[in-house]
């Protein structure tokens, strides 16, 4: 049971991003510790629960919405961007062109929703499925930097859901930028940017992904 | 104060735009001043807290606290408390919760409720909106002469119409002739204001009035609103009433108007829906699968299938023994005529195996150069590689790596690819196949199925989704007569348009169920009995079933959308079947079934005329009578040389449901 002065926060955060990009592989990982490269292809939305405990007073619950990727279906699932606190837009990286339609979903995304102080909801860039090896992208750790500045995210993270890679890292990052924008409804915090390879020790693997 | 109510609530979540989720419990007042009436709403905290209320609006007729505008509200302003965590509370824990009713307490919420408190002057009081047909409990919009709209105020505790009373001593309240759910304040002409005072007076006459008169579609939608004032005036009338049990209460209500069902509820939060006309649903019962042997006996010499409806019977009531799948789906998805020969069926197969192989070799043959320069060959492929990879990789048949099963669902949809290029291929298709080729075991056989099953699917996957559109159109037509206080629940939270069920139907139910399950379903499904779009009728059994848990709970869009979609896996389909069918049995018995259902449901309107309708007939007479079921759909083509007379057609369906 919660601890009498604990405080519960509930957040609805979404997945998007183009299909089999791995959104559904990202949040099994981080849900559930496990990888398969056979999650069944989103149909709709699917739904997974993950319960921090941010600090001592403090319990986040992110209930985290899973949204199919194919484009076609996309008219009858934007319904369910709505009362989101917080995003992923995840792409792979060995598939160029899920990066390119990177700006195409947080366009959407940002036309659809906005949070009650009329800000854009926090988005994390996830860089997904970076264990694979392959610079497909030709960016280097600065250029995405000013891509993530230029198209409004808070953030940006090479991920692998494989390897469980940064996974943990992305969320708590996306989640302090919820809880900031929430307790000061008036000024957002200035983008930081979390280079994984320079913050946290464990990461080693992520490190072929950059150029630099 | 002349009008005291507890228990008033607005539901912050309502206004389309906001995203917020939260309920404020709140004190709706009337009062009594010199020269002007005042309406006053207030949280509760703030109502318990402060006296000096009484004096808020003194020097204003016009709303003073409340300075919301609906143009501020849709731009979603600073109007949104800033307690996040209050508004979750209501995601997590989906019960409603009263503030603790201590004093010192009433400041917490200062910058959250108190923003939704307001007040007015009667003599500003434009029209009073009152709540849609059927839903559970009792609001009201108040607009103002200057065209504000207030925030709707819930009567959780049940007595607007105690309200309404006490405000048409003041002014005249009579119904726009647009909108019957609008009361327009008029102030000149007393002796125009019409109806409500008869309501009143004389609930069960008035009623059954307009019952007679209007057609059933008006009436329909109509009647379970008109209760609702009832159930409010029978309050009136008898203030020791107001704690009766809902049921006593529906009691009540059935010997004053006979004919009137009532759905009752076991809650009391919601406390009376009406249903009237579709009757109780029937008990159904299922029937074994058919067996190798019954259907060894449904042919002929040469391989017909003598009696195809029977046999369709058979299969919609209790479907197929697995072993009979391989060869029986062939005739219910269309690639067998039922009337063919097991010669014809051979060359049929020959002549299909032919072009199915014709088919595959063309994208075989398409070279990496070629493909290069074919962007849409190039997406459709990499679009099945990625869904063949991840298609109920559980199943036995297409678990591991390098499965051949893998390898034929692959090759399956690259066929149907250049079988319909203009198509392609969407996700969910392979959802489709998956079942159709464990159950064929075979690649030409499995295809032909499969495109069979398409054409019936096809529009669900078409650029423009206009099969999923149509589908949750029909599907909300039909939930609307089933279950009018559900539709609008739904309604108000944004909900309405059913979008929960988008998986449902874009694959036919196929994640709902296990495998097993799913090729039970769908061989019912296949017969097209009882009648046209069974499955909606599936999807409405599966509704009903969840919508107390919804309602009770109080669910919103997304509580409602998370609740529908983790159903999966837990839905018993031979009980959901029966449900099914018996809605299928009311919606056919009702005599005056509006226009728009019949047409879905693909049913001849041998509707009785409105004339003839007699409202105080028990409408029990009209209950269920199974065969009338079967009448309708078997009585057309009965296979060519059919030697099973009609005797055996009328007395066998009712070997099929054992009372």
């Amino acid at each position: 049971m919660q601890k009498h002065n604990q405080k519960e926060h509930l957040y609805k955060l979404l997945v998007i991003g183009d299909l089999g990009v791995g959104k559904t592989s990202i949040i099994k990982r981080y849900v559930h510790q496990n990888f398969s490269p056979h999650y069944r292809a989103t149909i709709g939305v699917d739904f997974a629960l993950k319960v921090l405990s941010w600090d001592a007073e403090t319990v986040v619950r992110l209930q985290l919405w899973d949204i199919a990727g194919q484009e076609r279906f996309g008219n009858m699932t934007r319904v369910y961007y709505r009362e989101a606190m917080g995003a992923f837009i995840v792409f792979d990286v060995t598939r160029p062109a899920t990066f390119e339609a990177v700006t195409k979903w947080k366009e959407d995304l940002d036309s659809k929703l906005v949070l009650p102080n009329g800000k854009p909801v926090p988005t994390v860039l996830l860089a997904n499925k970076c264990d694979q090896g392959i610079d497909v992208l030709m960016n280097n750790g600065i250029k995405m930097d000013q891509f993530c500045k230029e198209n409004g995210f808070v953030g940006w993270f090479e991920t692998s859901a494989k390897e469980n890679i940064n996974i943990d890292e992305a969320s708590r990052c996306l989640v302090k930028h919820i809880i900031a924008s929430e307790s000061d409804p008036v000024q957002s915090v200035e983008p930081d940017i979390i280079k994984p390879h320079l913050n946290s020790s464990k990461i080693v693997s992520c490190s072929a992904c950059f150029k630099s | 104060v002349v009008y005291e109510q507890e228990g008033v609530f607005i539901h912050s979540s309502c206004g389309k735009n906001d995203d917020q989720d939260s309920l404020i419990s709140g004190i709706l007042r009337v009062i009594e001043k010199e020269n002007e009436v005042i309406v006053d709403w207030r949280p509760l905290d703030e109502a318990l807290g402060t006296s000096s209320i009484f004096y808020a609006g003194k020097d204003s007729s016009s709303v003073v606290e409340w300075t919301q505008t609906p143009k501020e509200k849709c731009s979603r302003g600073a109007d949104r408390p800033s307690s996040y965590e209050a508004e979750w509370d209501m995601v997590t824990t989906v019960s409603f919760k009263k503030k603790p009713h201590s004093n010192g307490d009433s400041t917490a919420h200062a910058n959250g409720e108190s923003k939704w408190s307001f007040l007015f002057s009667l003599a500003d009081l434009k029209s009073i909106k009152q709540n849609k047909e059927g839903m559970g409990w009792s609001y009201l919009v108040f607009c103002l002469k200057d065209d504000v709209r207030l925030p709707a105020l819930h009567f959780h505790h049940g007595d607007s119409k105690l309200l309404i009373k006490c405000l048409e001593k003041h002014v005249v309240l009579n119904e726009s002739p647009q909108d019957k759910r609008i009361l327009l304040v008029n102030s000149q002409n007393k002796s125009l204001s019409q109806s409500f005072e008869n309501l009143f007076d004389e609930p069960s006459y008035g009623l059954l009035q307009k019952f007679k008169r209007d057609p059933y579609t008006v009436t329909m939608g109509r009647f379970s609103k008109v209760t609702n004032y009832i159930f409010d005036s029978f309050r009136l009338s008898d203030p020791s009433s107001q704690r009766r049990p809902p049921s006593e209460m529906a009691d009540f209500l059935n010997d004053a108007i006979p004919g009137l069902k009532i759905n009752q509820q076991e809650e009391p939060g919601f406390e009376v829906i009406t249903r009237i006309d579709l009757g109780k649903q029937p008990e159904v019962s299922r029937r074994e699968p058919v067996s190798a042997e019954e259907w060894a006996k449904s042919m002929d010499s040469e391989g017909r299938i003598l009696n195809a409806d029977y046999i369709k019977q058979l299969i919609f009531k209790g479907g197929l023994c697995h072993t009979l799948r391989k060869e029986a789906w062939k005739f219910l998805l269309g690639y067998f005529p039922w009337n063919s020969t097991k010669e014809e069926r051979a060359n049929l197969q020959k002549r299909k195996t032919d072009e199915y192989f014709r088919m595959k070799l063309q994208w075989k043959s398409v070279s990496e150069e070629q493909e290069k320069r074919n962007s849409r060959l190039r997406d459709y492929r990499s679009l099945i590689e990625k869904d063949v990879n991840r298609t109920d990789r559980t199943n036995k048949f297409y678990e591991g790596e390098d499965n051949p099963g893998l390898i034929l669902l692959h090759d399956i949809l690259m066929t149907y690819c250049m079988y319909d290029f203009d198509l392609g291929y969407v996700q969910g298709m392979s959802d489709l196949l998956s079942p159709v080729l464990y159950v064929m075991e075979n690649e030409v056989d499995a295809f032909w199925c499969f495109v069979s099953y398409m054409d019936q699917m096809h529009q669900n996957f078409e650029e423009q989704m206009q099969g999923m559109k149509t589908q949750l159109i029909q599907l909300s037509t039909l939930l609307r007569l089933l279950d009018s206080g559900f539709c609008s629940y739904l309604e108000s939270q944004d909900s309405g348009y059913l979008y929960f069920c988008f998986r449902w139907l874009l694959i036919r139910f196929k994640r709902e169920f296990s495998f097993q399950d799913i090729l039970r379903l769908w061989e019912v499904m296949w017969t097209e009995l009882p009648c046209q779009n069974f499955h909606l009728l599936l999807c409405c059994a599966i509704l009903e079933s969840e919508k107390q848990q919804i309602m009770d709970k109080h669910y919103g869009f997304n509580e409602i959308l998370k609740h529908i979609n983790e159903l999966s896996m837990k839905i018993d389909v031979e009980y959901i079947l029966c449900k099914a069918e018996a809605i299928s049995m009311q919606m056919m018995n009702c005599k005056e079934l509006p226009q728009a259902v019949s047409e879905i449901l693909g049913i001849e309107n041998s509707s009785v005329t409105p004339d003839s309708y007699t409202g105080e007939d028990e409408s029990g007479a009209v209950l269920s009578c199974p065969t009338s079921l079967y009448q309708s759909v078997s009585t057309p083509g009965i296979a060519a040389n059919g030697t099973r007379d009609s005797t055996e057609q009328t007395s066998e369906p009712q070997s099929l449901t054992p009372a």
